[in-house]
């Protein structure tokens, strides 16, 4: 595990001193969670200065949304729009683009700087160079996302009367999903990232088919917004339950298909 | 010991390795020679572990390439065009690769220093690598496979685009230095030159296979006997030409009447030669001189690879 740990210690310096790469990773989930807040705060000014138009957006919003909601008021029904079916989905785009920034570079960058040869005739287990090649997105990309939460949690109450907001956010369904759902999301999104990385001949190209895997973040946001699948104390343990078997068959897959012989072959 | 078994390897629609058999003594030094593609590359992939090949064994020391972990540790593998990590300095790119390769924080150091300042790059240890030169690049990529102080050495073309100075500090140091006799050393060069500097023994491969193989002076001594015979003569007679005509090993005869010298080229010089001047003695011609001009092992090596008629 150690030389996992040195494969990510010498990847996090070189990202470090990308300026252009850690600018990105600073300013990039910044803009998001800004764009969250002001969303939020414009979409709960609104009602709260318009409170007949409370009722008629009630009325229109999917019963899902509204089942176990009984104890709020009705302007903390209406807060659950932007801040759980738009903000939760936000919250696993952010270690998406993060990590894809990372690791598109990953086997392909090394591929095309010629960096991969030395590397895999080092006496480092196929699993070890896996694993170091996970942890190098996996922990800025958590630590980011983690952060943007905070920021998130920070502006909401700056920003918004708490009173109204503070029973739904951040609720129970929020904590779990920031601190079980994101990292294993992340491992999934990482591990798949890192295949295409080594399957593929350039970043570039790496980068693009990343691109593929913003796809299920947009299912997850589609599903949330008619209702189909809410994050729920009911539907959490499973989404965790899947994510986590997911985690599973992808490193296998990765383990076997990141034989280091095959990715030179 | 490094050794080879009937390796085969077909990239697409090209047979990279055809049946390649080698065995290299431990503390010699082996130079693979052959032109671009001829499969030095592969050799030394295959033996680094980077290519599976389709037939055949690989082992260093006796291993295969079932105990990668054990193979990696006694070798240390110089691919051509090395590449860095250049966001790291020198002292920390080596660092990282001390740790993959086990090496203790205070041994690592020392060692780095060590190899720093055999390699004349102790006064860059702490620039970053994206500013050095090639040459500065291929001796950082030496001191990076001499880190763990290997008992085998694989390199294919090291002093492929460097300037003398720098080839002759590569040569010195990893080919000719103290190392010489005690490590196992495998290098691929189409730079003959170089090969009769440094090599105990070598091969000539071109499209996989191997087409001759020892050492310098037994390949020398081969190619030699293959050579351009150049007879001056008192006085030259058409006779004399028809004379050495009679004889089948030998080709290209061209007579000079204006300076009296017949020329020919002799497959076994050795042997043809004696045959011939006894002939041109007995028809009482009279011998002034005898030049044998043996073939260089440039035109012998252009001539198996087929490069020169």
């Amino acid at each position: 595990m150690k030389k996992a740990w040195h494969i990510a210690l010498k990847e996090w310096k070189e990202i470090l001193r990308d300026f252009y790469v850690l600018g990105i990773l600073v300013l990039l989930p910044l803009a998001m969670v800004a764009t969250l807040v002001v969303l939020i705060y414009f979409y709960m000014t609104f009602f709260l200065q318009n409170l007949d138009k409370i009722q008629l957006m009630l009325s229109s919003m999917p019963k899902a949304y509204l089942d176990g909601l009984s104890g709020y008021s009705d302007i903390q029904k209406v807060a659950i729009l932007p801040i759980k079916i738009i903000g939760l989905p936000f919250f696993l785009l952010i270690p998406l683009l993060m990590s894809g920034i990372i690791t598109s570079d990953s086997f392909a960058g090394e591929r095309e700087r010629n960096t991969l040869e030395a590397l895999l005739t080092t006496p480092i287990r196929d699993w070890e160079l896996l694993v170091g090649k996970i942890l190098t997105p996996f922990v800025p990309a958590l630590l980011v996302t983690w952060t943007s939460f905070l920021l998130l949690t920070k502006g909401i109450a700056n920003l918004i009367n708490p009173h109204f907001l503070s029973p739904i956010f951040p609720d129970m369904i929020w904590i779990v999903s920031v601190a079980l759902v994101v990292p294993l999301f992340l491992v999934g999104t990482v591990l798949a990232e890192i295949l295409i990385s080594a399957r593929v001949s350039s970043v570039k190209a790496a980068s693009a088919l990343n691109m593929l895997l913003a796809f299920p973040v947009l299912a997850v946001m589609l599903m949330q917004s008619t209702g189909f699948v809410l994050f729920s104390s009911g539907t959490l343990p499973w989404i965790l339950l899947l994510l986590a078997s997911l985690d599973a068959i992808l490193f296998t897959v990765g383990l076997r298909s990141l034989r280091r012989r095959g990715l030179l072959d | 010991m490094i050794r080879i078994e009937d390796i085969y390897k077909r990239f697409g629609t090209v047979q990279a390795l055809d049946g390649l058999s080698l065995e290299v003594p431990a503390g010699k030094v082996f130079g693979l020679i052959g032109p671009n593609g001829a499969g030095k590359t592969t050799t030394i992939r295959i033996l680094a572990g980077l290519v599976r090949p389709d037939a055949g064994r690989a082992l260093l020391d006796g291993l295969g390439q079932d105990r990668p972990i054990e193979t990696r540790r006694m070798l240390g593998a110089l691919i051509e065009q090395p590449g860095l990590y250049g966001k790291l300095t020198l002292v920390e790119y080596l660092t990282f690769f001390s740790r993959l390769y086990d090496l203790e924080r205070k041994q690592a150091r020392r060692r780095i220093q060590d190899l720093c300042e055999l390699l004349d790059l102790d006064t860059k240890s702490r620039e970053r690598l994206q500013g050095f030169s090639l040459g500065m690049k291929q001796k950082v990529a030496l001191a990076r496979i001499l880190l763990h102080d290997p008992p085998i050495l694989l390199l294919d073309e090291p002093t492929a685009g460097l300037d003398p100075l720098i080839t002759k500090t590569v040569r010195e140091h990893l080919l000719g230095g103290d190392d010489r006799g005690r490590k196992t050393i495998l290098v691929s060069t189409h730079n003959l030159d170089e090969a009769a500097r440094v090599c105990d023994e070598i091969a000539i491969i071109h499209k996989g296979r191997i087409l001759e193989k020892g050492s310098w002076e037994e390949l020398r001594e081969r190619h030699a006997s293959r050579g351009r015979v150049v007879i001056h003569l008192r006085e030259l007679r058409e006779t004399h030409g028809a004379l050495v005509r009679q004889t089948r090993t030998v080709s290209e005869l061209l007579l000079d009447p204006d300076r009296n010298t017949l020329a020919y080229t002799a497959a076994d010089a050795a042997e043809t030669n004696p045959g011939i001047i006894a002939r041109l003695a007995a028809a009482g011609a009279d011998i002034v001189s005898v030049e044998v001009e043996g073939t260089s092992l440039e035109e012998a090596y252009l001539r198996l690879i087929g490069g020169l008629p």
